[in-house]
């Protein structure tokens, strides 16, 4: 039994990095100069000075980086909210959480911390704004002691608008050179020229992978519920704990880069769920990957759709997702 | 000797209503120790303030002589385990659930079940008849084997304390009977200590070396003994405030509480009268 677990988990795996390679590659050759993939090898090595090697390893390369990284940071987030809550229709956006890292950054760009402590200012905003509301939701939720229930999920829908009404509010009451920055960046775009926050990106989305892996254990318990989970020896306020500041390191780090992201977390745990199994030992990583393949796919739809133009690409997950989102809901049973 | 489980002046509040109020007993290795006891009177607490989910807020727990207290949770579920009254609906295999209860025996950068793990687990699914049902989702089996899957997820913690609260309550008495009769039978296999909490008072009188009655009043206890010593039809009035006739189990020769409607009581007063 344990072999054939062990089997079936190497097999999602290899499947997943296949996929990842190949939209990777799609991702390379697509756009508004389309490049050959047979032509990419002569373009990186013997052709340095070419258009095309500046806008391969300038442009695509680095948006190909950015959107492994946040769609599999967001997915990750998603799948430990799922497991903490023990609802599969929580994601950071759908928890306020994504709206509390927007008001951070907001506020960010409005009172320009960045000048002050450097770009570290952009993803430390998002990370403050994502664990307020992280925590708001589960203490204003936490006396019902049945966190199961939707209440916590509206909890959040409205945080979520508080969020961005004072995001708008901000808007309102900004300068223009500012109000533009707000508004290109909370489109949502993996359109990043500063390495710097694409490096930590990377960084950090792997970074919160690894560190999520040291409660793959307690979050499967957590699935039976708390008492059972306590049962099972895991001191699970601590572990909540750690994971809503996973969680919300993530979702921060997400959104102060790429802007708001809708529902990526939500359907990658999902559907990760319904082919791995619900044990987080390979869901987390498989959410990752997948979440990773997912968002520079729909990078890519959004770079040919309305080709020369571009749409932001939270555009292309907020409709693929908002309509999985609804499926989902109306599945009559949704048990994780 | 060392009891499996000994409780020392245990008071706990909630909401500044008292719970429970200086309890005080202790089990002895292998006994099958019942609470029984109306709504309200504190048996699920006790449950969870043993196994750590709720803190006392006075008192002590010692599991073979050591306080709780002093232990973390994960040491705690080496030794004791616990059966609740219903398993929450997973979309995971019956043996997936069985094995987590191995979870606080795995090292620290253990990723995968040993092949003794798999063959605890084995052994108990077997011995709860649950080893055919290892590949079926526990969403789709029924309440019954539900419950016979969180046995076997507590016996493959190989707990020498085993807490159940109202095991059987959702269960039809072809369950009910067969989870007593499993669980009555691995105290003499496995000596393992049972403290099970019981709503049946006949269930509770054909299976317990002793019962454990809350007074259902101030949080304390009105008896603990036998079952003939406990079930009486003074300390039932007292306690439940319900008049029942007590009688002899014709096979077991334990107690047996009958139930009577109040029908049936005014006419009997009528017949004295």
């Amino acid at each position: 039994m344990k072999q054939n677990k062990i089997k079936y988990w190497s097999i999602i795996l290899i499947l997943l990095i296949l996929i990842l390679i190949f939209v990777s590659l799609l991702s390379l050759c697509v756009g508004s100069a389309g490049i050959p993939l047979k032509d990419i090898p002569h373009i990186l090595f013997y052709d340095k000075g070419s258009a095309d090697h500046s806008i391969l390893l300038g442009i695509r390369l680095p948006r190909i980086i950015l959107g492994l990284s946040i769609g599999g940071a967001l997915a990750l987030a998603g799948a430990l909210l799922q497991g903490i809550f023990k609802n599969p229709l929580v994601e950071p956006y759908t928890l306020g959480i994504s709206g509390g890292a927007s008001l951070g950054v907001c506020i960010n760009i409005l009172f320009k911390f960045y000048s002050k402590i450097g770009i570290i200012a952009y993803p430390l905003s998002g990370f403050l704004g994502a664990s307020l509301v992280i925590f708001l939701v589960y203490y204003l939720n936490n006396k019902t002691r049945d966190i199961r229930s939707n209440r916590m999920l509206l909890t959040g829908v409205m945080i979520s608008y508080v969020a961005s009404s004072l995001v708008m509010l901000l808007m309102a009451i900004s300068k223009t050179d500012d109000l533009q920055n707000i508004v290109l960046w909370i489109m949502g775009s993996l359109d990043e020229p500063n390495p710097v926050l694409i490096k930590m990106a990377l960084f950090g989305s792997l970074a919160g992978l690894v560190f999520s892996y040291f409660f793959c254990f307690d979050l499967n318990a957590l699935l039976l519920g708390e008492d059972e989970a306590a049962n099972l020896g895991v001191n699970t306020t601590r572990t909540k704990k750690y994971l809503f500041i996973i969680a919300s390191f993530l979702t921060g780090l997400s959104v102060s880069v790429a802007g708001i992201i809708m529902f990526a977390g939500l359907i990658v745990p999902h559907f990760m769920r319904m082919i791995a199994g619900p044990d987080h030992r390979i869901l987390l990583i498989s959410s990752f990957l997948a979440g990773a393949a997912f968002l520079v796919l729909c990078d890519v739809i959004a770079r040919v759709i309305i080709s020369p133009l571009e749409l932001p690409v939270g555009v292309i997950t907020g409709i693929i997702g908002g309509i999985i989102f609804i499926w989902a809901l109306s599945r009559k049973q949704v048990t994780l | 000797m060392t009891h499996p489980l000994t409780i020392k002046n245990l008071s706990f509040r909630y909401h500044k209503k008292t719970i429970l109020k200086n309890i005080c007993f202790s089990t002895d290795p292998g006994e099958f120790v019942s609470i029984i006891g109306p709504n309200g009177s504190g048996k699920t607490t006790l449950i969870k303030i043993i196994s750590k989910i709720n803190k006392p807020e006075k008192g002590n727990i010692y599991i073979k002589g050591n306080d709780i207290q002093t232990m973390s949770n994960r040491e705690l579920a080496r030794h004791i385990a616990v059966v609740m009254q219903s398993v929450e609906p997973v979309s995971m295999s019956v043996e997936e659930y069985v094995l987590l209860g191995r979870l606080p025996f795995f090292k620290k950068y253990q990723f995968f079940e040993t092949a003794k793990d798999i063959k605890l687990a084995h052994k108990y699914m077997e011995l709860t008849g649950i080893l055919k049902l290892k590949d079926e989702s526990i969403n789709k089996i029924s309440g019954g084997e539900r419950q016979l899957a969180a046995i076997a997820r507590a016996l493959t913690q190989e707990p020498m304390l085993l807490l159940l609260d109202e095991p059987t309550s959702h269960l039809d008495i072809t369950h009910q009977i067969q989870i007593l009769e499993l669980i009555s039978s691995l105290k003499k296999t496995l000596c393992l200590t049972v403290l099970i909490v019981l709503h049946d008072l006949n269930l509770a009188a054909e299976y317990s070396d002793r019962l454990v009655l809350p007074n259902g009043k101030n949080g304390g206890i009105y008896q603990t003994g036998t079952c003939e010593q406990v079930l009486s039809e003074q300390s039932i009035q007292e306690v439940y405030n319900t008049n029942v006739r007590i009688q002899k189990n014709p096979v077991s020769k334990r107690p047996c509480i009958f139930l009577i409607s109040q029908n049936a009581l005014n006419k009997e007063e009528n017949i004295i009268l």
